[in-house]
């Protein structure tokens, strides 16, 4: 980081970017909620009244420009109406298009002023209202290049007056042009836009430009921290459920079309840039294999050591061949990337919802307790009326998505498939139509079934009368009972095989649950391990067998449980890589911290790389680490005026300490830790 | 087939050799220094432990059992729900120790297993058996003050040797250690002599072995070397010392306030490889 970032970056932790922000004028929505026009062209207005409103921003010593300023825009629907949509179809959360990665590269390489070109004369609402879109950033680019010039900022200037009209012709101009796309999506009202596999897709810009001596790695690095704090400027104002949760995940590394890896020197230097900016934004996925040279992993444990709970791994020789059997074309397979936290989806090809409902393994658990517990003879057909509830649940899950409606994304269309082509909005579908479900609270259920078939069926300690009970007395008056249940020893997350065991059952009952069934799109059902933020927000709240009180979250994605204290990482990857991943490939991390210290020396940082590495070979699917300090984190509750740019994963994304919630702080903090 | 003791298995221990390592704790040790961060570890036989602090006084613990294997702690160690009684120390057959190294072999390719203690060289025979049965890489963390004959034929079983040398002058180590140091001479140089590689490690004690006068005369011990591949110095982190408690036992060791004095220059003055480390605690309680 030279002494031009520096002052950039130290800017936007202060939030002096902030400082030209407006509000959207009162009632000037009245223009784009017109109830007689269509949804798509109120999306095309609505874009418009912001492009027109935002004030361009730019710095004399900028490369790269544009930054959200207009804030708090009303959306398309009124409330009421909103309502309305939600009695009448299934809204997918705040009913945008969501968690999408759209082919960027086709239009950086083409310009706008190609698209245009390609669908003059066509007849049909989405052209008609890109043509609206278009124009309209076009007013805010060169509203932005007038700005460029009065500041003296002849760099700015000259690459406006060519973009996002142009194609790019230079690596600077393909991350300006990113920016411009990155920008209207979600200026159009679309959240959680995923960056995707960047360096594959930029890497040519930066290999001519190399070869050209326009740059060298120096510049090349200085350009990419440039870009990568952009990322930071209008985080804060996009939707997610916490801050941090905004989706701007770049995915690094992994294999081409012909399964060679293709981790090139873009791939290097994004690694590079994120260490050296130490910012929230953009997330780094680094695809991995068992070929990947132990080198690289520990590269990306230096990036771990920071502490900025990224990267997130995830392993191609689990996740490729799980997506190929669940009906992927292998090379479209290949070609995954990463959602908004974890799931698997592939760019430019899909309009999946790889979050659309979550199933409750505990719940599962819960409900045969009472049902079948008392008249089971054994275990094994206690198991079978878990594994029939899990079946009913999912079952329940996939009926109840129906009649889903999407809001138009016209302004992503253009980036998707062959929507352009066909004029078809991808909010109404695209090659790839497939929903996710999340699997929450797994080691819950474990620990569960584990105690019941230990203490009911083998040491025959506990009744089932007891022990439903006391579950249903949240343990009050059962302190003994709690006690033995809470400390056993039978965990996942201790590698015992037998416990473990259960984990594969649960999961395999789950997928096999959702085989076979087509959605209303002609999509399927994949099964997933992530919580999202069901962690702590289950549908409802009951103690488990397990020894865990109502009030206990629950581990975070496919993770221990949050009050088990394990006999060490080694057993966890034991534990949570024993299923057979590629049926789960929704996707899921297993999240484990470690202590700061950890990470003090080279021997450290390689013990944890090792680690890592092992993971990946013994077929984990997602691995995220946090490197934390406890002491320091109890502190940031007490003084977050100190630790302003301290960075935590949450569950799926990394975010500044101090600007989650206090639940969210806390389960951070309650989570196990493994010191040196 | 012989057994031996273990109070601690630790999974990837820090500062225990290369890579990944699992770190078995043998529990029993000769010396009993003043600032031993594992108490739990000094006596050769299994000990009950009690987190009185968390205890309810239930009272279930002291209701007579009739578990064979409780019969020698007059006390129950299966009955606390809480799990606040157990034992310091398990007895393995070499077999069994074994297999639980080699239940960790995916990871133990990528480092391997480091024996520690308490004193590993004590149970050198019941070692030795169980270091020919497991395929990976070794290491051993051992204080050196056995008889020759334990120490010497094991530590040229290990891949990697970590050595101690706390203390030069002999009455200071009786006061510290409640042994000579003699024996520990002995065997570093029988090492040096077999020409076996090894690192020495110096806990730095503040008040206790960090004086300019100790780190030096180690130095000039170290100095004629042939074997030696580097010292390591370990700078003392001040730790909390609830493992005494648990064990029933004080602890009263008089360390002063202040951080390590850190001389790696004295060393390599005397063309000592010598690099400074910063251990964090001792193993997990369980």
């Amino acid at each position: 980081m030279n002494d031009r970032i520096k002052p950039m970056r130290q800017a936007v932790l202060a939030g002096d970017h902030k400082a030209c922000r407006r509000p959207f004028p009162v009632g000037a929505e009245q223009a784009f909620r017109d109830p007689a026009l269509s949804y798509s062209l109120r999306t095309a207005l609505r874009f418009s009244a912001i492009c027109d409103r935002e004030t361009p921003v730019v710095e004399k010593d900028a490369e790269i420009v544009l930054q959200r300023t207009v804030i708090a825009v009303p959306e398309v629907c009124s409330d009421g109406e909103m309502d309305a949509l939600r009695a009448k179809y299934f809204l997918h959360e705040r009913g945008n298009v969501s968690n999408i990665c759209p082919d960027y590269a086709g239009v950086i390489a083409s310009g706008l002023d190609a698209v245009l070109s390609s669908i003059e004369g066509r007849e049909g609402e989405l052209y008609d209202v890109l043509r609206i879109e278009i124009a309209a950033l076009y007013r805010l680019c060169d509203r932005y290049r007038t700005e460029a010039r009065r500041v003296g900022n002849v760099a700015v200037a000259e690459r406006l007056a060519r973009l996002p009209r142009e194609g790019a012709r230079s690596f600077a101009d393909a991350l300006q042009m990113f920016r411009i796309l990155h920008f209207s999506i979600w200026a159009e009202g679309e959240y959680h836009v995923i960056v995707g596999r960047l360096d594959q897709y930029l890497y040519p810009y930066l290999a001519a430009d190399l070869a050209a001596g326009v740059l060298t790695r120096d510049s090349a690095l200085e350009l990419l921290e440039e870009f990568f704090v952009s990322f930071n400027l209008d985080s804060d104002l996009y939707p997610g459920m916490q801050q941090g949760d905004d989706g701007q995940s770049i995915v690094l590394g992994g294999c081409d079309a012909e399964g060679n890896d293709a981790y090139n020197l873009l791939s290097e230097l994004c690694m590079t840039a994120c260490g050296n900016l130490c910012l929230a934004d953009p997330k780094i996925n680094l695809r991995v294999s068992k070929n990947t040279p132990i080198e690289r992993f520990t590269e990306a444990t230096h990036l771990t050591a920071k502490g900025l709970g990224f990267p997130q791994y995830s392993n191609d020789d689990v996740v490729i061949p799980g997506l190929i059997a669940l009906g992927y074309d292998p090379a479209d397979a290949a070609n995954y990337t990463v959602a908004a936290c974890w799931e698997f989806i592939i760019p430019a090809k899909g309009m999946e919802i790889p979050n659309i409902a979550a199933l409750f393994f505990p719940t599962a658990v819960h409900r045969a307790l009472h049902a079948s517990l008392a008249s089971a003879p054994d275990f094994d057909s206690f198991l079978a009326a878990v594994k029939a509830e899990v079946t009913a649940e999912a079952r329940r899950l996939t009926d109840s998505v129906q009649n889903l409606f999407i809001l138009p994304a016209p302004f992503l269309s253009m980036m998707e498939g062959d929507c352009l082509q066909t004029g078809r909005d991808v909010s109404e579908g695209n090659l790839y139509n497939h929903y996710g479900i999340h699997g929450v609270g797994l080691s819950t259920a474990v620990d569960s079934l584990a105690a019941i078939r230990q203490f009911v069926f083998e040491e025959k300690t506990v009744s089932p009368a007891e022990l439903i009970a006391a579950i249903d007395a949240d343990f009050e008056g059962y302190t003994d009972l709690y006690a033995t249940l809470r400390y056993a020893d039978c965990k996942m997350g201790n590698g015992i095989e037998e416990v473990d065991e259960l984990a594969k059952i649960l999961l395999e009952t789950f997928a096999d649950s959702l085989k076979g069934i087509q959605n209303e799109r002609g999509g399927i059902f994949r099964a997933g391990t992530g919580s999202a933020m069901f962690y702590l927000h289950a549908n409802d709240s009951f103690a488990t067998p397990d020894g865990r009180c109502a009030a206990e979250p629950y581990g975070t994605n496919y993770s221990p449980s949050l009050h088990v204290r394990n006999r060490g990482p080694l057993s966890v990857i034991r534990s949570f890589t024993l299923p057979d991943l590629t049926k789960t490939i929704n996707g899921g991390p297993l999240t484990m911290e470690f202590h700061a210290d950890s990470f003090l020396t080279e021997e450290g940082i390689r013990s944890v790389a090792l680690l890592v590495k092992t993971f990946v070979e013994k077929g984990g699917h997602q691995l995220q680490l946090n490197a934390v300090d406890v002491e320091v984190l109890k502190d940031a509750q007490i003084h977050p005026e100190n630790y302003r740019s301290l960075i935590v994963r949450v569950w799926g994304w990394s975010a500044y300490f101090v600007e989650l919630s206090r639940e969210y702080q806390d389960h951070v903090i309650r989570r196990q830790e493994f010191t040196p | 087939m012989r057994s031996g003791t273990v109070f601690d298995i630790k999974e990837l221990g820090l500062y225990d050799g290369d890579g990944i390592r699992l770190t078995v704790f043998l529990k029993g040790c000769p010396l009993s220094c003043v600032w031993c961060q594992n108490p739990e570890g000094q006596r050769m036989l299994p000990e009950v432990f009690r987190h009185e602090s968390r205890c309810r006084s239930c009272g279930r613990c002291r209701i007579p059992c009739t578990h064979p294997d409780c019969a020698p702690y007059g006390v129950c160690l299966r009955a606390c729900p809480d799990r606040l009684v157990g034992l310091y120390g398990k007895v393995y057959t070499s077999d069994a120790l074994a297999d639980e190294i080699n239940s960790y072999g995916d990871f133990l390719r990528y480092g391997g297993v480091t024996f520690s203690g308490g004193e590993p060289t004590l149970q050198s025979a019941f070692l030795r058996e169980v270091a020919e049965k497991v395929p990976y890489p070794k290491a051993m963390e051992t204080c050196a003050a056995v008889p020759e004959e334990d120490f010497l034929p094991l530590a040229l079983l290990m891949d990697d040797l970590f050595v101690d040398l706390k203390i030069m002058d002999e009455d200071a180590h009786i006061r510290y250690t409640g042994q000579s140091n003699r024996q520990i001479f002995r065997n570093i140089r029988a090492l040096d002599g077999a020409g076996k590689p090894y690192v020495i490690r110096v806990p730095l004690i503040p008040g206790i072995t960090d004086s300019d006068e100790n780190q030096d005369a180690i130095a000039a011990f170290l100095a004629g070397m042939h074997s030696l591949k580097r010292v390591e110095l370990l700078s003392y982190n001040p730790f909390t010392p609830h493992k005494y408690a648990l064990i029933g036992r004080a602890y009263t060791a008089a360390i002063a306030d202040r951080p390590s004095n850190i001389r790696t220059d004295l060393f390599t003055a005397r063309g000592i490889d010598c690099v400074a480390l910063r251990l964090r605690g001792a193993a997990p309680t369980r």
